[in-house]
């Protein structure tokens, strides 16, 4: 069970056909996601992290979105060739998802009891009762406080915090074996963010569920995930275990992000900018996406696309530093 | 002291309440003490840090001292003579302890170098001094106004030009020194990207020649890359313009890299202050040390006793007695929940608001 995989995502592509042209959101993304493992997915606003991780839970609007290629085997059957019926007893049932905003994603005229109940009166067939007990066993689960109380608040009665712990019992009620967490505590104060880390971990462990953690956020990576897939301009560009990208990173993007970021006690830590800005994904670029950004682009980067490749033990990149199978380090 | 040490701001005891009302005579039912008496100066080209989670009333600091709102109570002084500030301490002291023979003097010097007291008039004519950047790129510039008359509209209201030329210069002067094409001037705001809005903000921050800057979250809104080139700008600008910053951000690592001296808030008081390398290496207050605490650090294999808080910040309308961070504290003591502690000195230059260190 432990190295079974349980989602593999291959050559996904997902566009979106706009009046302006056609937006390659996620270009050709490729990664394996093994039974009870962290996969976190970096990169910035735009890089295509969320619109992949909605692709596999299928809430991508189509129109004006279209998946344009690819698979994606949850437990070695494509969703993308599910009907919808099949479709919706996976996603929520084996799959679930919580979101950046909490306030947003929760129905405000809903209480919080009855939010959970939707989802057990769909996945499974308890009776009122069993519903209640279990509703009251999530609430004390993702610890939150008098939960006999909390059961028939409103969202708009709890701080973001708290809000974020309904979402993820929500998440857990019909005991998924995959959780894709989108941001999860970027709405949060670092004092809360460390709560609902630790409360995912803890639950992760318990439950023995896979997650996938979307972030902007090195840091918050570093701590949470086993995998790390960094994303750049719709495309995986690095994609290795969590030590390996931090202690050796070899996308020229992923050591100038690792660069970019402030640490709390290493003043002497030399902070470089990265120059110019993301591309615009309505353009084709021929050559690699990063190359007007990067420190050591070559000609050739401009013309030829890079491929993901191994350049080490588990590791992959698309780079084409490492074309000859070289390990050309820094 | 020479001109280049010395206080550029000194604030004493800053308040700003909001009253709560309810009911349909809109009784005030109640006060949100955002702000609850802070005391901190900034030395002239420096960058002060205020740093807190949200609702800690770091945000209203940053818009009352710029007197964006009008202050519950307290006492500002922009640029003035430490002596001064000194003869006024003297005096008032005098003054409350009931010898009114100064009382006169107390009074007028107050209202020529307290900006709180100061009338509508003399105020716009401070302002120009200090100016304010916001953190959101998208909220704070107006849509329909092209970003040359959004960079010139501090220009217009002070009328500090000769002609429309002047005002274009200047205007090309500031797009070019936030980096900016100066072609863009008649663009509007949604053309331009996150990072160039906060450098259209910084501009018009910028136009007239301020003192003092107050940068409210200048770029929490922005991607990590992006982030390092407004940081880089905004520490150019500092030392080409000889500018003093107010830095107000929840990112402690930011705040860290970025500041010279941080100061936490916790509830609308300051409750620890000291220079950025002692703050960290410190860490008196057992808020400040979860908070260090709390912030994930990008390297996997540091393994760090974390500190976690249980429960939400308190309500500021209601705040807990005596130290507001006891009912989250694990030292919490007898005397906290009945006593405010006062910010004393701990070591030379920091100073944290706790009775542990009594």
């Amino acid at each position: 069970m432990e190295d079974s995989i349980l989602l593999e995502v291959k050559d996904l592509k997902t566009f979106f056909h706009t009046e302006e042209g056609i937006v390659r959101a996620v270009n050709g993304v490729s990664y394996t996601l093994k039974e009870g493992e962290t996969l976190g997915i970096v990169g910035e606003s735009g890089c295509g992290k969320s619109v992949s991780s909605y692709s596999v839970m299928g809430l991508v609007e189509m129109p004006p979105g279209r998946i344009h290629g690819g698979e994606i085997l949850f437990r070695g059957k494509d969703l993308l060739k599910m009907n919808d019926r099949e479709i919706s007893a996976v996603r929520g049932r084996h799959m679930a998802m919580i979101f950046q905003e909490p306030m947003t994603a929760l129905n405000p005229i809903m209480t919080c009891g009855d939010q959970i109940r939707e989802a057990l009166r769909i996945h499974t067939r308890l009776t009122k009762t069993e519903q209640d007990a279990r509703i009251l066993g999530l609430l004390k689960e993702v610890g939150i406080p008098a939960p006999e109380k909390r059961m028939n608040a409103y969202p708009h009665e709890l701080s973001g915090g708290m809000r974020q712990r309904v979402m993820i019992a929500i998440a857990l009620s019909c005991s998924p074996s995959l959780l894709i967490a989108d941001e999860p505590t970027t709405a949060l104060d670092v004092t809360i963010q460390a709560q609902i880390l630790e409360l995912m971990k803890e639950l992760q462990k318990k439950h023995g569920m896979a997650i996938i953690l979307i972030t902007h956020d090195l840091a918050v990576v570093a701590e949470s995930v086993d995998r790390v897939a960094v994303m750049y301009a719709g495309e995986i560009v690095e994609n290795a275990p969590v030590r390996e990208i931090y202690r050796n990173p070899k996308h020229p993007y992923t050591q100038a992000l690792l660069q970019s970021i402030p640490e709390l006690g290493k003043r002497d830590k030399k902070i470089e900018a990265i120059p110019g800005r993301v591309p615009n994904l309505m353009e084709d670029i021929p050559g690699c996406p990063f190359a007007n950004r990067c420190k050591r682009a070559m000609d050739i980067c401009r013309s030829e696309k890079p491929e993901l490749k191994p350049v080490g033990e588990d590791h992959l990149c698309r780079c084409l530093l490492y074309n000859d199978g070289s390990d050309n380090t820094r | 002291m020479n001109e280049k040490n010395r206080n550029l701001l000194e604030v004493y005891d800053l308040k700003k309440h909001f009253p709560v009302k309810a009911g349909i005579f809109r009784r005030t039912v109640g006060q949100v003490k955002a702000v609850d008496g802070i005391s901190f100066s900034i030395e002239r080209g420096k960058t002060f840090g205020l740093v807190g989670e949200s609702g800690c009333g770091k945000t209203t600091a940053g818009r009352t001292l710029i007197a964006l709102y009008e202050p519950t109570d307290g006492e500002m002084f922009f640029d003035v003579a430490p002596e001064i500030i000194a003869r006024m301490r003297e005096l008032e002291r005098q003054v409350r302890s009931g010898d009114l023979t100064h009382e006169a003097e107390w009074r007028e010097l107050k209202a020529r170098h307290d900006i709180y007291s100061f009338g509508k008039k003399e105020l716009r004519a401070a302002r120009s001094d200090f100016q304010m950047m916001f953190q959101d790129p998208f909220g704070s510039l107006n849509p329909r106004i092209p970003v040359g008359d959004i960079i010139a509209e501090g220009l217009d209201i002070h009328k500090v030009y000769e002609s429309k030329n002047q005002r274009k210069e200047r205007v090309e002067y500031l797009m070019e020194a936030t980096g900016l094409d100066p072609s863009y001037i008649n663009r509007y705001p949604h053309e331009f990207s996150g990072g160039q809005r906060q450098r259209i903000g910084i501009a018009r921050a910028l136009a007239l020649e301020p003192k003092l800057l107050v940068l409210d979250e200048p770029v929490s809104a922005l991607d990590v890359s992006i982030q390092v080139q407004i940081l880089e700008l905004l520490n150019r600008l500092k030392s080409e313009l000889d500018l003093t910053y107010l830095f107000i951000a929840h990112d402690l690592s930011v705040v860290e890299y970025f500041s010279d001296e941080v100061a936490v808030m916790y509830l609308g008081r300051i409750v620890e202050i000291a220079d950025r390398t002692s703050l960290y290496e410190n860490r008196f207050h057992p808020y400040t040390k979860a908070l260090i605490s709390a912030v994930p650090v990008p390297d996997p294999e540091t393994k760090r006793r974390r500190i976690l808080l249980e429960g939400d910040v308190p309500s500021p309308i209601n705040p807990p007695p005596g130290c507001h961070f006891h009912p989250r504290c694990a030292q919490c003591m007898d005397r906290c929940r009945k006593e405010m502690p006062p910010l004393k000195e701990i070591r030379p230059g920091h100073k944290a608001a706790c009775w542990l260190y009594e």
